[in-house]
């Protein structure tokens, strides 16, 4: 059952609905979130999470399930209607994300058109 | 006018107000532009004593005589309004003035500029007409890029590195956003889009007009020469173009000094050639010219140390051998400032000069806008354009400077959780200060823009609630220790 996304609830639906983050999260104490759940310390996190794998091919092989489940659960982020939540996003994900060229470009390939338009504009 | 030099009166100068530069020798010549009435004697010194020309008591400059000369010239003429115009040929004189069928006040005024002539057509003095007779007139002196017969004076702000050479490029807003970048190879040759991460959008490879580039210096645009006042330098091929002049920078002790071709000693990234003659650090050893912060300046004088170079008391000092080798002695090739200069000291101590009323171009590294206006008390100097620069650059321009921190941090950090939060908080490819949260939050704050959608004000207090932690843990090194205060402090710095 999916819950109705808040800024409130962000962190607990994150590792919730992406349980591959928050193993890899739990295991490695270099997360910046490892033992802190502030939320824009594990979007952060989150961010990193993705990049890893979208920088290393990921995209194209196993991960593809979980990258559909992460970037849909940033795309409802995007849309959202709560500024706080895409502040969230923005900042701590698409951010992060930025950082590489085609790491973003693949990122917003898996976003719906109005995710997509959002990340963008961030951008810009 | 011919080359700046000024024979006679303009004729339009009665009953109106024109403003001239005087370039060359004095002039003895002066012609009436009006035939209408006649000036005792008397009136003619008193119109001298307002030019205020005896009052001037700079070396070698003969105002005085002249004055007279003036009084004698205008009687001959018997007109009611003419106009002196001389200058001096080891500067340039601006002579402001403001004519009708009788000069009152304080009306006739003068300021000496004392950069070099000037020869360029981006120069170009300009007379505000709308200001009143009765007040004052502004006349500017501007850097301006504009195309021919273009009104609009774009002022443009050289941000330089430690070289000299113009890094990034500000118009007059100072806007961070439409900044143009350039990078050089360590002997002058320039990278550009797409070369690594280079883009347009970042400002690479995008017009600017500037003529200031590898260590200040012009590029011939037909051959790619770099022009060092004595010869050419090519930075294709890292070696100037002909030998050095009479072996000027040669020196028995510095094999690398033996080559007369070789640039800067083989050593680019230490050394400048300002005159194509010999090599000197790249420090101009007065308040304006560079800014560095603390950290900054001690690294570069452990550089200069690891170089063989002493620094000490304010000045830099390289070695002297003889001719076995021994090091006999020391020759200053340099100066520094004790500690940090800040663009707003540098500037300030522009103002104080310029409050001197002696003007000057490219000081301060960049291309700025000389701006007069002199009431009649002359007591109102400067503001304007040069106000607009102390509101924008120190707030942006020297962080702006350290526009590769991510990769500096990076590279100098160990501790693994310290560099996902550097990878967290710095991005790469931002267009916004130094791409760090910290700046982020700066511009926001400054602006009023926000970046996202409710700005990175919170990303940069969470960062600070998981930073302050790891540091306490004491189980990062020493360096690491101190990057994350740094950057801790940053973040405060930026939300206060």
């Amino acid at each position: 059952m999916t819950n109705s996304l808040t800024s409130k609830n962000s962190v607990t639906e994150l590792l919730r609905r992406v349980p591959d983050f928050e193993k890899a999260r739990s295991n490695d104490p270099s997360c910046m979130s490892h033992e802190d759940d502030s939320p824009y310390l594990v979007f952060g996190d989150f961010g990193l999470f993705l990049l890893k794998r979208l920088k290393d091919g990921s995209h194209n092989s196993k991960d593809q399930p979980l990258l559909r489940e992460a970037f849909g659960f940033l795309d409802e982020m995007l849309t959202s209607t709560e500024p706080e939540l895409i502040n969230l996003a923005q900042v701590g994900v698409i951010e992060v994300l930025a950082d590489s060229i085609d790491a973003f470009h693949i990122a917003t390939s898996y976003l719906s058109p109005h995710g997509k338009a959002e990340a963008e504009r961030f951008m810009r | 006018m011919t080359l700046g030099r000024i024979s006679q009166s303009h004729p339009s100068v009665c009953g109106g107000g024109k403003a001239f530069l005087g370039h060359g020798e004095w002039t003895d010549k002066i012609e009436c532009c009006r035939n209408t009435g006649a000036l005792k004697p008397a009136q003619l010194q008193q119109s001298a004593k307002r030019l205020r020309l005896s009052q001037w008591t700079v070396a070698g400059y003969r105002f005085r005589r002249e004055s007279y000369e003036f009084c004698q010239q205008y009687k001959r003429c018997n007109c009611i309004s003419a106009e002196l115009h001389a200058g001096w040929c080891l500067s340039w004189l601006l002579l402001l003035s403001v004519l009708s069928d009788s000069i009152t006040g304080n009306n006739l005024v003068w300021r000496k500029i004392s950069f070099a002539p000037i020869t360029t057509s981006k120069i170009r003095v300009v007379v505000n007409a709308a200001a009143t007779d009765g007040v004052a007139r502004i006349a500017e002196v501007e850097a301006w890029t504009g195309s021919t017969g273009n009104t609009i004076s774009n002022v443009q702000w050289l941000v330089i590195d430690h070289l000299g050479t113009p890094r990034m490029i500000f118009d007059q807003t100072g806007n961070l956003a439409s900044v143009k970048r350039h990078d050089y190879l360590p002997f002058g040759e320039e990278l550009s889009a797409p070369t690594g991460v280079r883009t347009s959008a970042l400002g690479y490879s995008v017009s600017d007009g500037v003529r200031q580039q590898f260590t200040l210096k012009e590029r011939d645009i037909e051959t790619g020469l770099d022009y060092f006042n004595a010869r050419y330098h090519s930075s294709s091929q890292g070696r100037f173009t002909s030998v050095d002049p009479e072996n000027a920078g040669a020196e028995i002790s510095e094999p690398q000094t033996w080559n007369g071709y070789n640039y800067a000693r083989n050593n680019p990234l230490s050394f400048v050639d300002p005159d194509g003659l010999d090599v000197e650090v790249f420090w101009n050893g007065s308040s304006n010219g560079k800014w560095y912060t603390d950290s900054e300046f001690e690294r570069f004088k452990r550089d200069l140390r690891k170089q063989g170079f002493g620094v000490k008391n304010g000045k830099i000092y390289a070695p002297v051998y003889d001719d076995d080798g021994n090091i006999v002695g020391r020759r200053a090739i340099g100066t520094y400032e004790s500690d940090m200069n800040s663009l707003g000291q540098g500037v300030s101590a522009e103002l104080a000069r310029r409050n001197d009323s002696f003007q000057r171009f490219g000081e301060v590294g960049m291309m700025y806008m000389s701006f007069f206006v002199l009431p009649a008390s002359e007591g109102s100097l400067l503001t304007g354009w040069l106000g607009r620069g102390l509101e924008t650059a120190p707030t942006q321009v020297p962080r702006a400077l350290l526009g590769i921190a991510r990769i500096n941090l990076l590279s100098a950090v160990k501790n693994a959780k310290l560099r996902n939060f550097i990878e967290y908080l710095y991005r790469e490819g931002a267009t916004v200060g130094n791409g760090s949260t910290a700046d982020a939050i700066r511009f926001e704050r400054e602006t009023g823009q926000l970046l996202s959608k409710i700005g990175h004000s919170p990303k940069g207090r969470e960062a600070i609630v998981g930073l302050e932690p790891l540091i306490r843990t004491g189980k990062l090194d020493p360096k690491d220790a101190e990057i994350a205060r740094q950057i801790v402090n940053d973040l405060k710095s930026a939300l206060q």
